[in-house]
């Protein structure tokens, strides 16, 4: 089947979508999960709630990019899996690493209470936008993707410690740019 | 938190920034690169490592993984390291350790190894890769557990060198003294790669060179206070790169300056 057929099935309420929607994306949305947990038996688990995530919400939504909407949904189940399984320790994966190194963007208690997620993402992708590609292709695969840092160096052919630099210099024009954002109101 | 709503913010990356990320191809990883005391690592033990999390402060880095496109629907490779003489970019070859006296005599690398050991030192490993893209690598340390290492990779002269090859003159691209820690804050982005692994054309090297190679992390403790250097030399034939950790410059520059050895 084909993205658009699949989706199609899910409006349909063929349970057939979920089955096309696991041998398509099921190796793509466990290997998020996974970064991200650590766990292959808890990445399993968050990838069964993403078919369960994606029935509840197809529809209404009508998804464009199939794989990146479950993506989505796969990361946002395994962070909140993370953090119901870790709370107040470090386990494995990337997911404690992601959130400090995110935490040096996010300092200011303001950013919280004055932006919602979906608006920051607006300023997400502004930033990103701003960022030469290859750049923004690692600042995605370490914190959409939750890629270990070596692997996501690898894709450009940098060190991990150059990709690592790279990544600070961006996560600082990132809480620039949300202090900017937060002061101009 | 904050960090985790930022964390959510960012899903919400347009599909075309996914889709730029996911059509970019892999590029080959450039083992070379790797430091010295990695690729060590995995050479001394002849075997797959497997190592796990990774290191964003420049510390220990693991050895090159396979290089693979992140499509939907793809099975990913295995999350193996494989073994270095698997490497695909250079093609099958073996690996086999050495004694120092064995290394020393051995070729054609073996004339670009230091005729000294630094004082206090012993070796700890040496290994020799054979093929067109053999080297030679050999590590020293004062003992396990101790703090000092001196890494002596040997190896071939790579195109992808010339980007790092600096005359002496040209101070920007290799004088610690004109960064402030960190490093990855000071030193601009074009010539981190070059600041990072400056490569001496063999002929202009000096002792002040190899002195404003030298710095320490200024951490606390008896590891922060080591001096630590990192620079390549290029030969004629050979180019050798050193990280040392705990070795006077004045050592360095000795060893360095009497290669080839008659």
């Amino acid at each position: 089947m084909t993205d658009q057929q699949i989706i199609e099935a899910y409006w349909r309420r063929d349970e057939a979508a979920i089955r096309e929607t696991a041998a398509a994306y099921g190796s793509y949305c466990f290997t998020v999960a996974n970064n991200i947990l650590g766990d292959p038996r808890d990445a399993e688990e968050c990838v069964s709630d993403t078919w369960l995530g994606a029935w509840n919400s197809i529809p209404p939504q009508r998804p464009g990019r199939l794989g990146f909407f479950l993506a989505r949904l796969t990361r946002n189940l395994a962070i909140d899996r993370w953090r119901a399984k870790n709370a107040g320790k470090r386990g494995g994966g990337e997911a404690p690493l992601l959130l400090e190194e995110l935490a040096q963007c996010a300092a200011r208690e303001d950013v919280e209470s004055q932006l919602q997620a979906q608006e920051l993402g607006a300023l997400v992708n502004r930033f990103a936008a701003s960022l030469p590609e290859r750049d923004r292709g690692l600042f995605l695969r370490r914190y959409f993707y939750g890629e270990p840092l070596a692997k996501a160096a690898g894709r450009y052919g940098l060190t991990p410690h150059h990709a690592a630099v790279i990544l600070s210099r961006v996560r600082k024009k990132l809480a620039a740019c949300l202090e900017k954002e937060e002061l101009e109101g | 938190m904050n960090e985790t709503l930022l964390y959510q913010a960012i899903g919400y990356i347009d599909d075309q920034f996914l889709e730029e990320c996911e059509a970019h191809q892999a590029a080959p990883l450039p083992w070379r690169r790797w430091g010295a005391l990695a690729a060590c690592f995995a050479f001394a033990a002849g075997a797959v490592l497997l190592l796990h999390g990774q290191d964003g402060n420049g510390g220990l880095l693991p050895p090159p993984e396979p290089s693979y496109s992140f499509c939907p629907g793809e099975v990913p490779p295995p999350e193996t390291v494989p073994a270095p003489d698997a490497d695909k970019a250079s093609g099958s070859e073996a690996t086999h350790t050495l004694t120092l006296e064995e290394a020393l005599e051995s070729q054609p690398y073996g004339l670009y190894l230091p005729a000294r050991t630094p004082e206090g030192f012993s070796p700890d490993s040496i290994v020799a890769r054979d093929g067109e893209a053999g080297s030679l690598l050999a590590v020293w340390t004062k003992g396990p557990g101790a703090f000092e290492e001196l890494d002596w990779q040997v190896r071939p002269y790579d195109p992808e060198d010339a980007s790092r090859i600096t005359p002496v003159s040209e101070t920007r691209n290799y004088d610690l003294g004109l960064y402030s820690l960190p490093f990855s804050d000071s030193v601009p982005e074009e010539l981190w790669e070059v600041v990072d692994c400056p490569i001496f054309p063999a002929k202009e090297l000096t002792q002040e060179a190899v002195d404003r190679r030298i710095y320490t992390t200024g951490e606390s403790g008896e590891e922060g206070s080591l001096p630590r250097a990192r620079f390549a030399v290029l030969y004629d034939k050979a180019v050798v790169e050193v990280t040392a950790k705990g070795v006077s410059p004045q050592w360095l520059y000795e060893a360095l300056s009497g290669l080839p050895r008659d």
